[in-house]
C-alpha cells in the first residue's frame, strides 16, 4: 500500500539523486512516480502528539458521558446506544487501548498502522457512544488517518527513501477540500469578514472557547483584527489553488502554520491547530522539503 | 488509489456546493447526514451572543441553585454538552438532561429534588470586557420537570 511502484524492501534512490522523471508514460505512473518521503517521519510523530492532545483528557469524561447509561443519546445515523452501551469499565478500557495506540502510532516501524488504527477504532467506538460532539477536528481526523493508511510511515529512515504519493494526494484533497470550503464559506455568506472584522472580534469573546486575555484584548484592537481577516479568508479560499504552485507552496504553508498558531493563541480550540499543523511536512513539496533537509544536514555536518 | 481521490474529491465537491447553496436536492433532505463528514463551517458566522445554561432544584419546597457544572463535569472547548444551542432547543434531550440531574442529585449529592428546572441566559457579547457584563441578559426558561417523571433513553445492552 505504502510503495506501489515497489516493495518496501526494495532499495531506495539514493538522496542525491531525487525522482522527477516519472517510472513510466502512463497518467497513473506520472501521477505515482515516487516523491521524498522524508515529511511523512516528521508527521508521524506531529500526528501522535496531536492525537494524544485530544485523546488525554477524555479521561476525565469517562465518569460523567463515555461510561454513563443515565444521558445517552442516538442522533441520525449514531443509533449504536440503541444496541450496546459502554460501562464504565468498558470505556475505560477502549480510552487504554486507544493510548497503546497512540504509543504503536509515536514508536513507528511496524506498530505504526495497527496503532494508528487502534487508537482510531476505539476513539470511534467512544464517540459513537457520546454522540453529540463528534467535533471537527474529530472528522479532520478521520481524514487524515485515512491519509495516512497509505503512506509509508511503517518504514524506517524515511529521509533517505522515495515513496509512493498516493498519501499525500489523499491529504492534499481532503486540505484543499477542508479550507477551499470553509475559505469560500466566508467569502460569500459572512461580509464581516471583509468589512469590520467583528466576527473574530465576537469568536474571541466565546464563552467557553474565547475569553483569553490576549483574546479579550484583541477584540477592540480593529488594526490587528482586519489584516487577520483578510489574510485568513484569502488563505483559505485561495489554497486550493496555491498548494500546487512549487514556488508558492512553502509561503503559503508558513501562512497557514501562522494562522494555526494565532488560532491556537486567541481562542481554546482543542487540538484542530495541532492536527492541521502535523500534516504540513507532508503538504510541503517534497523536492522543496528535500533540499531544506540535505541544507540542513550539510550545517550539521560542519 | 486513483478511484479513491477521484471519489474523494466528488465527495467533498459535492459537499461543498450544497454548503454554499440555499436550495438543497431532495436526496439531501432525506439524508442530512450524508455531507455532514465533508462539510466544514468553523468560525464562518458572526456570534454576537453568548448564552449559558443555570438550573434550580426544588428541594424542600424551596428552589435552590444546582450547580451543573459539578454534576455534568465533562466539557468540551465548545462548553458542556448542554450549552449546545441543538441540545438546549430540543425537548427531548432536555427532558434526558432533566432525568439525569434528578438522579445525580439524588445518587451523588444525596439530594432529592421534587422538581428541576433549567433556564438560559443569554447576552450581548461586549468587546475588550472580561468578565462579560450580563446587563440586559435575556433569561427564558427552558424546561420545569417533575423529578417523578420518566423519558425513554436509548436502553442498548450495557457491556
Amino acid at each position: 500500500m505504502t510503495a506501489p511502484s515497489k516493495p518496501p524492501s526494495a532499495p531506495s534512490k539514493p538522496p542525491s539523486a531525487p525522482s522527477k522523471t516519472p517510472s513510466g508514460n502512463t497518467l497513473s505512473d506520472r501521477l505515482f512516480a515516487p516523491q521524498w518521503a522524508g515529511g511523512w517521519a516528521l508527521s508521524r510523530v506531529l500526528l501522535a502528539l496531536a492525537a494524544l492532545a485530544g485523546h488525554l483528557p477524555r479521561a476525565w469524561g469517562i465518569g460523567d458521558v463515555y461510561g454513563v447509561q443515565d444521558l445517552v443519546f442516538t442522533m441520525g445515523p449514531m443509533t449504536l446506544n440503541n444496541h450496546v452501551q459502554w460501562s464504565e469499565g468498558t470505556a475505560w478500557g477502549l480510552w487504554a487501548a486507544g493510548l497503546m495506540g497512540l504509543g504503536g502510532l509515536l514508536f513507528g516501524g511496524r506498530a505504526a498502522k495497527p496503532g494508528l488504527l487502534l487508537w482510531f477504532g476505539t476513539t470511534v467506538l467512544l464517540l459513537v457512544n457520546e454522540t453529540l460532539n463528534v467535533k471537527a477536528y474529530d472528522r479532520l481526523f478521520m481524514w487524515v488517518t485515512l491519509a495516512f493508511l497509505f503512506a509509508p510511515i511503517s518504514e524506517r529512515k524515511l529521509t533517505t527513501k522515495w515513496r509512493s504519493p498516493a498519501g499525500r494526494w489523499v491529504l492534499l484533497i481532503v486540505f484543499m477540500a477542508l479550507y477551499g470550503s470553509t475559505g469560500w464559506l466566508k467569502a460569500l455568506k459572512e461580509p464581516t469578514w471583509w468589512t469590520n472584522g467583528d466576527v473574530l472580534s465576537y469568536h474571541t469573546l466565546h464563552h467557553y472557547f474565547g475569553m483569553k486575555p490576549v483574546g479579550v484584548w484583541a477584540s477592540t484592537q480593529k488594526w490587528l483584527l482586519m489584516p487577520m481577516c483578510w489574510v485568513t479568508v484569502i488563505f483559505e479560499a485561495a489554497f486550493p489553488v496555491l498548494v500546487w504552485i512549487r514556488r508558492v507552496n512553502p509561503w503559503l504553508l508558513v501562512v497557514g502554520a501562522l494562522m494555526h498558531i494565532g488560532i491556537r493563541l486567541f481562542m481554546n480550540v482543542g487540538p484542530f491547530s495541532y492536527l492541521a499543523l502535523a500534516v504540513y511536512p507532508v503538504l510541503l513539496h517534497p523536492e522543496v522539503a528535500h533540499q531544506w533537509w540535505e541544507r540542513w544536514q550539510r550545517r550539521r555536518v560542519r | 488509489m486513483l478511484v479513491l481521490c477521484a471519489v474523494l474529491a466528488a465527495y467533498f465537491t459535492t459537499a461543498y456546493t450544497y454548503a454554499l447553496e440555499k436550495d438543497i436536492p431532495n436526496w439531501l433532505k432525506r439524508s442530512p447526514w450524508s455531507l455532514w463528514l465533508g462539510t466544514w463551517q468553523m468560525f464562518t458566522h458572526i456570534d454576537p451572543t453568548s448564552t449559558i445554561i443555570e438550573a434550580e432544584a426544588k428541594v424542600d419546597g424551596e428552589w435552590q441553585d444546582i450547580e451543573l457544572e459539578a454534576l455534568f463535569p465533562y466539557r468540551w472547548e465548545s462548553g458542556p454538552r448542554y450549552a449546545r444551542s441543538s441540545f438546549r432547543r430540543s425537548g427531548s434531550r432536555m427532558s434526558a438532561l432533566a432525568q439525569a440531574t434528578c438522579s445525580r442529585l439524588r445518587v451523588r449529592e444525596d439530594v432529592t429534588a421534587g422538581r428541576v428546572r433549567f433556564r438560559s441566559i443569554r447576552w450581548k457579547k461586549k468587546k475588550g470586557r472580561d468578565p462579560q457584563p450580563r446587563a440586559k441578559a435575556q433569561v427564558k426558561l427552558l424546561l420545569d420537570w417533575d423529578c417523578d417523571r420518566s423519558v425513554r433513553l436509548p436502553s442498548g445492552e450495557v457491556w
